[in-house]
């Protein structure tokens, strides 16, 4: 059978399509949850359309919004200004309460350093999979986004890190409530130290509490620990709402994530976390 | 022709990837209910048949998984057996009846489904359908809005040619 024929028949052509991404499927499992080079390839060359999409969807809708809400904006405007008030005062009292234990060159030093540490970005793309397991930022490599970096919500809540495929001016964030991801944690309360992992269905579960420690309580605080040299000490992660010492060496502790899912439109990503982790 | 046939799957894909880029801009739960992916792979193989509905599954398939953290090549895989499989009956029965058409493609949407978590469960070993219920309806609002479009696409069709 000549070349030309074969390459007419539906049904190879169909087979060599699913033998392909059997292939695909083979060379990925091994990587674990490291990215093959087409995928990072097809992530570079599709999330500036995904980029694009989503911000001429905001600058119609911003604009909308404008034209609606102009005739509150003096009264807003008011409101803000009282707001901006109340913060410069608590501002000025918090930077008084780091005078007394830092000099004032210092404290002036780390706050510059940890303004520059943090890059607003914002959410572009879910997760079609499982919306709980990442979701994709429009910050990249040319922003100074490398792997592993901490990511929190508007509130300061963590949220994940940041994971491949990176390109130049977007990236993935694995979220805490996906199965892979993990955060040393501790609890406020009592420092009973943990792995923090998601369910992959908007939970996050604390693993390695041996069942006979006391720690880990309802409604106990939970908080990065920052012994996995990725996230810093003392970013709120969430609380716990159910703790059981089912048969077995260790306790079965479910954390309810602070951060909601409907309001992480806005993202912090702590590019030289070690200025967090000192 | 075959240059007008490809720019016109080229723009069924831009489009279903601009309608998933907007749903995670609305709701979350948006994703669940329609698979922006499938329905471009189904429209594509009921229009032109078995090798263009797997082409365009392998396609949107990767796609779609080089944008959500999971395994490469596994939404790739389900939906180039659902993109060939619909596309050959295609070709085999008259889908110009509304219903007809609707109900044939929400069995291949269905089975596009079945075979999807089927791999997710082998590979994660782990169910989706009982933490995410809404996964449920999509095979009913993937065909009736692929079934809708088939119905408008004939004379996109003609603009583009």
């Amino acid at each position: 059978m000549s070349l030309s024929r074969l390459a007419k028949n539906k049904y190879l052509i169909g087979i060599l399509l699913v033998l392909f991404n059997l292939i695909l499927i083979s060379a990925q499992i091994p990587l674990g949850s490291r990215q093959t080079w087409l995928e990072k390839i097809i992530f570079a060359i599709f999330a500036p359309f995904q980029r694009a999409a989503v911000s001429a969807y905001d600058y119609a809708a911003q604009g909308w919004h404008n034209l609606l809400s102009l005739k509150d904006a003096q009264k807003e405007n008011q409101e803000l200004k009282k707001q901006i008030f109340f913060l410069n005062q608590e501002k000025e009292l918090l930077q008084e309460k780091l005078r007394i234990s830092l000099g004032k060159q210092d404290l002036q030093n780390n706050l510059k350093g940890l303004e520059a540490s943090i890059l607003p970005a914002r959410v572009i793309g879910l997760d079609t999979a499982n919306y709980f397991r990442s979701v994709i930022i429009d910050r990249g490599s040319a922003d100074g986004i490398t792997r592993n970096l901490p990511v929190c919500d508007y509130y300061g809540h963590l949220v994940g890190k940041t994971t491949e495929p990176i390109s130049r001016h977007e990236a993935k964030v694995i979220l805490i409530t996906s199965e892979e991801s993990g955060v040393a944690v501790i609890s406020a309360r009592d420092k009973t130290p943990g792995i923090l992992t998601g369910d992959g269905q908007g939970k996050c579960l604390i693993k390695y509490v041996i069942a006979s420690s006391p720690g880990g309580e309802v409604g106990d605080e939970i908080l990065t620990s920052g012994y996995d040299q990725i996230f810093p000490s003392g970013l709120k992660v969430g609380r716990i709402i159910s703790a059981s010492a089912e048969a077995g060496l260790f306790k079965k502790i479910v954390v309810d994530p602070y951060f909601d899912f409907r309001q992480i439109d806005l993202v912090a990503v702590l590019k030289d976390s070690h200025d967090f982790l000192r | 022709m075959r240059i007008r046939k490809g720019l016109m799957l080229l723009l069924i894909l831009v489009l279903a990837f601009a309608i998933y880029s907007l749903m995670s801009k609305f709701s979350p739960n948006l994703l669940v209910l329609i698979n922006s992916f499938w329905v471009a792979v189904l429209l594509t193989a009921i229009t032109y048949g078995e090798i263009e509905g797997a082409a365009m599954g392998t396609v949107a398939g990767l796609l779609e998984d080089a944008f959500s953290h999971s395994v490469f090549g596994l939404s790739g895989l389900s939906l180039t057996i659902t993109g060939f499989l619909a596309g050959w009956l295609a070709q085999k029965i008259n889908l110009n009846s509304l219903p007809k058409r609707s109900l044939i493609l929400f069995f291949f949407s269905l089975l596009q489904l079945v075979i999807w978590i089927f791999l997710y469960n082998v590979i994660f070993k782990r169910g989706l359908l009982s933490s995410r219920p809404g996964l449920y309806l999509q095979p009913i609002m993937n065909a009736i809005i692929t079934s809708l479009l088939a119905e408008l696409l004939p004379p996109v069709k003609k603009v583009v040619d």
